[in-house]
């Protein structure tokens, strides 16, 4: 691994960046480094974990980890490898456990508050008198916590760094966004649940390439998703064309990018992408309802009324904040040209049975591992991860310059610009411009210094 | 108040000696570091202590039950 990359592979204020950093195993070496370890990451929905000793077994960069409630309530996240000989603790997707037992040698760690002092605790390990005489201090050898937690409205994000910013400096406006898909379709935020079942699939494709797709990359759909649109895929069917079901409003619905922290969006803090025309007017005429309770709530809230469309909080988790479909990915690296993603999907709490029944066939036939539109964008990934390994291909960089020197300060959020123009490369010079920052290996506080926005 | 019995179920136990932290009294660990108890039954008081260590099992191979 190296210690860092060559400033000369990003060059967003020109829009020229080097393949190197899509498939490049030393540059994927040190984003695990400066990348994973240091960013705020997502781990899970709360509702996956409702009771104490629910677990969810999650993944950080290459890691695994555990996402547990404790006998007390408090939601923990810890490093799933035994401190004995690194056995994967609990190799069980989800479940409900006071102590995870290592299948190899049996030590035993409990999240349970009456057993151990903090969760995660080492509470017991075999032979403990015969032998270890007793002398092992469990104390010291608990499964490893991460730095920071913090639950936002039921979404739970982690960090390994305690130098990271604070979870709200390191979002900034990019909040409105997380607020939008922690919210139910009324806008009351931490009113949301996580339909069961993750789905993880895989791809051979460099993990920037799905980030980068829904940071802003609204240049690909006409051309990607023609065929969705024209089968009638949306919540509107044959008759509405589009697959938002969106086809009443303009279309120009610009993009933001937060220059100094790498997320961005499509559309804007100030656009509200309204709710589809659906085939079945009942449906319309509920979420029509439930809409026009949410601007009500926000405005009185004083919260932007946009932040609904497709977006990435850096550096790999992307979503869709409005409710057709809201739904969130999460692009775990495995190795330069191979990544592991996982979906999940975002209900209102209190649907009404059928909706949510529709809802969910919806979001399966639109996103995930068997939904169309996803499958567009998979075949784009994963064949341009594999026409830029070869030697010749290497040699020439991608071109990010679509909306060069068009986008300007937003009026509505002070660390974001705005492209009117929705078709732009800005959100993506700006994630890059963070991502070599975070890659020079300096420290947060020097990273802090050089702000001041492009 | 009935009394309680207390069972190890020496094939699941491993010696983490957990017990024996709780109730060095009652527990005691064998020339296998297999867990022993004292008695085979025990007055009701001592219900909460014995259900405490069987708790603490990481390996559950401790079981309380009434006595009849
Ligand atoms: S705590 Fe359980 S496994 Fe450990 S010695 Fe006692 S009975 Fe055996
Ligand atoms: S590796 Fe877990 S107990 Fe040995
Ligand atoms: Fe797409």
């Amino acid at each position: 691994m190296t210690d860092s990359v060559d400033p000369l592979m990003v060059d967003p204020d020109n829009g020229i960046i080097s393949r190197e950093i899509f498939v490049s195993q030393d540059v994927f070496d040190t984003e695990l480094e400066q990348i994973f370890a240091r960013a705020w990451l997502f781990i899970g929905h709360e509702s996956q974990i409702p009771e104490p000793g629910d677990f969810f077994n999650s993944r950080m960069g290459t890691e695994s980890v555990l996402l547990t409630r404790d006998s007390e309530g408090e939601i923990h996240v810890l490093l799933n490898s035994c401190r004995h000989r690194g056995m994967k603790v609990c190799r069980y997707d989800e479940g409900n456990t006071h102590d995870f037992v290592c299948p190899y040698h049996g030590w035993s760690y409990s999240t349970d508050g009456t057993l151990v002092s903090v969760a995660g605790e080492l509470f017991g390990v075999p032979h403990y008198r015969a032998g270890y005489d007793r002398k092992l201090d469990r104390s010291q050898w608990g499964l490893i916590p991460t730095a920071q937690m913090v639950n936002h409205h039921g979404l739970i994000f982690a960090t390994w760094d305690p130098d990271t910013p604070s979870f709200d400096e390191y979002t900034g406006g990019f909040r409105f966004w997380l607020d939008n898909l922690a919210a139910n379709t009324a806008g009351e935020r931490g009113r949301v649940k996580a339909l069961r079942g993750v789905q993880k699939w895989r791809i051979k494709a460099n993990w920037k390439f799905v980030s980068e797709n829904f940071l802003g990359d609204n240049y690909h759909g006409p051309t990607s998703h023609s065929s969705v649109d024209a089968v009638g895929l949306g919540p509107g069917g044959k008759e509405a064309p589009t697959r938002h079901g969106d086809n009443k409003k303009p279309r120009s619905i610009g993009s933001t990018s937060f220059f100094d922290l790498g997320h961005g969006g499509v559309t804007t803090a100030g656009y509200a992408w309204g709710y589809p025309e659906f085939e079945d007017e009942n449906m319309t005429t509920y979420f029509q309802q439930r809409w026009q309770q949410r601007e009500q709530r926000l405005e009185a809230e004083d919260r932007p009324i946009g932040g609904l469309g497709p977006s990435t909080m850096f550096p790999s988790m992307s979503l869709h904040a409005g409710a057709f479909p809201r739904a969130l990915i999460v692009a775990h690296p495995v190795g330069p040209t191979e990544t592991e993603v996982w979906r999940w999907f975002l209900v209102d709490d209190d649907l009404p049975e059928d909706i949510e029944s529709w809802l969910r066939r919806w979001y399966l036939r639109y996103s995930g591992p068997a939904g169309l539109v996803e499958q567009d964008d998979m075949e784009n990934w994963d064949y341009a991860t594999d026409a830029s390994t070869g030697t010749i291909a290497r040699r020439y960089p991608y071109n990010y310059q679509l909306g060069l020197g068009m986008a300007s300060p937003s009026e509505v959020l002070d660390d974001a610009v705005e492209s009117s123009y929705l078709m732009t490369e800005e959100n993506a010079r700006n994630y890059y411009r963070r991502w070599a920052a975070l890659m020079s290996g300096a420290s947060w506080a020097e990273i802090d210094q050089a702000r001041g926005g492009k | 108040m009935t009394g309680v019995r207390v069972e190890i179920v020496r094939s699941a136990c491993a010696g983490y000696a957990n017990c024996l932290d709780v109730a060095p009294e009652i527990f005691d660990l064998d020339e296998h570091d297999v867990a022993v108890v004292s008695a085979g039954e025990f007055p009701a008081e001592q219900r909460q202590l014995l259900e405490d260590a069987a708790h603490r099992c990481p390996a559950k191979a401790i079981i309380v039950t009434d006595a009849d």
